[in-house]
């Protein structure tokens, strides 16, 4: 279980987390969801124990984790906002530098390296440098980075940027097989569609606090009125009156 | 592990950047000035500093991998350290070719070489996890470092000159080398966290 109490986060004047609550069960796929700038990946940095909050705590399996803790690390996958990788390997070299990271003999991880290369549908050839992939490619890869050593935690940020309807739903049945399978899972997504249906509580990151964190059947009865979950988290986030038209486009 | 991050070095074509010695040392033989090589890594001392970001790997990989630290630090320094010199030893072939320079010279110089690498290794580590890195101007930070390695530099280059001009001795010479292969292990088992790392995110 992942616990996140009372977290605070300020950049300068800018307070971006003011007092964050979010427990995510064992076995479970917990959305994120907020606007650009709620915080959502400033929230999965101090998860990650790579940025230093302000106050607060955050737990993993009943451990406290504080910055630069390394030990638990090895439980977790992570998938960045930005993607992560070797720009001048291909997908299998940078796969088998990050199993030689991980401490993973290599026996065991090219095996694993042969099937996810394969279950991404990413180049097997040495040849062409990650840095000449497409926005999804470079998804996937930094995807099959994080699954490398079987993590019992997932936290992914955006992972489905630049990638096709078709690998998004591989992705999203990949995301429910880990998750019955046990694996834990945190994932941020603007695309709602794509995260209503692999997602089993949904939060909302706004004002720099947890709105609410509810299953899917709440989130539903709630939205009655609005006729779908998506306009009434739309009408959520966007809080006060907003411009909707351009003057010049009249 | 090694294997892979030199053939990183070589992909990302950094292994030509030492290349630098082959041009002096014909520039050396056409001049006919004294041993330009070694100047090499003066030059090249940007690399010997800011040494983490230079390895071209992901920070964040480094940090949720657990990987350690003092580790990508030896791999880097002795990645480099072979493609420095893979070059240099060739640019002292091609002087022996082209100017029969003797055995004796060429290992001297080859001696001297090393002690200046390993010396600019163990200053670039330091550097690259010392409290310069809370300067927030990247010019300042850089000026500040190339002060600290051009007087490591002209120090070591002095007193390799003055220990050589006195005793003439290669023994010394690589006695001097061990000294400072040793001091490179202990500078870097007392490397425990990416210390800039802060000033780098948000």
């Amino acid at each position: 279980m992942i616990e996140v109490k009372d977290v605070r986060k300020t950049f300068k004047t800018q307070q971006v987390l003011k007092g964050v609550n979010l427990q995510v069960e064992t076995g479970k796929v917990q959305a994120l969801l907020g606007a650009n700038g709620a915080g959502k990946s400033t929230l999965i940095y101090i998860i990650a124990a790579l940025l230093e909050k302000d106050s607060g705590e955050v737990w993993i399996d009943g451990e406290r984790i504080e910055m630069d803790d390394f030990p638990y690390r090895a439980k977790i996958g992570y998938v960045f906002d930005k993607p992560i990788y070797m720009p001048k390997f291909s997908a299998k070299e940078h796969l088998e530098f990050v199993g030689e990271m991980y401490g993973i003999p290599k026996a065991e991880y090219s095996i694993r390296i042969n099937e996810l290369l394969e279950y991404f549908e990413l180049p097997m050839d040495t040849k062409k440098q990650i840095d000449s992939y497409s926005k999804g490619m470079k998804n996937k890869v930094s995807l099959a980075s994080a699954l490398l050593h079987n993590p019992k935690y997932l936290i992914v940020d955006e992972p489905f940027d630049g990638m096709d309807f078709l690998s998004v739903q591989k992705c999203c049945t990949l995301f429910k097989t880990l998750a019955a399978r046990g694996t834990t899972i945190l994932i941020t997504s603007h695309q709602f569609d794509v995260i209503a249906e692999v997602g089993d509580n949904f939060a909302l990151l706004k004002d720099g606090e947890i709105q609410f964190n509810l299953p899917m059947a709440e989130l539903e009865k709630r939205a009655t009125e609005k006729g779908s979950v998506k306009h009434y988290l739309e009408d959520l986030m966007q809080g006060e009156e907003v411009r909707s038209e351009l003057s010049w486009l009249k | 592990m090694l294997v892979q991050f030199l053939k990183y070095q070589y992909k990302s074509r950094a292994y030509l950047v030492p290349m630098i010695f082959v041009i002096f040392t014909v520039y050396h033989f056409f001049a006919l000035t004294t041993d330009l090589s070694r100047i090499g890594i003066f030059f090249l001392q940007g690399i010997f500093y800011d040494v983490i970001r230079r390895s071209n790997i992901n920070l964040q990989l480094v940090r949720v991998s657990r990987f350690p630290l003092k580790k990508l630090l030896w791999l880097h320094n002795v990645g480099y350290f072979i493609w420095f010199n893979a070059w240099y030893i060739a640019a002292e072939l091609i002087l022996i070719i082209l100017t029969h320079e003797p055995l004796a010279d060429a290992f001297r110089n080859i001696l001297r070489f090393e002690i200046l690498l390993i010396m600019a290794t163990i200053v670039g580590n330091v550097i690259s996890n010392s409290d310069y890195v809370k300067i927030k101007r990247k010019f300042w930070q850089y000026t500040a470092a190339a002060l600290v390695f051009t007087f490591c530099y002209l120090l070591t280059s002095m007193g390799i000159r003055i220990v050589w001009g006195i005793w003439h001795s290669y023994f010394l010479l690589i006695v001097i080398i061990g000294i400072l292969i040793l001091l490179w292990r202990y500078e870097l088992s007392t490397v425990r966290g990416i210390k800039f790392y802060k000033y780098m995110i948000k």
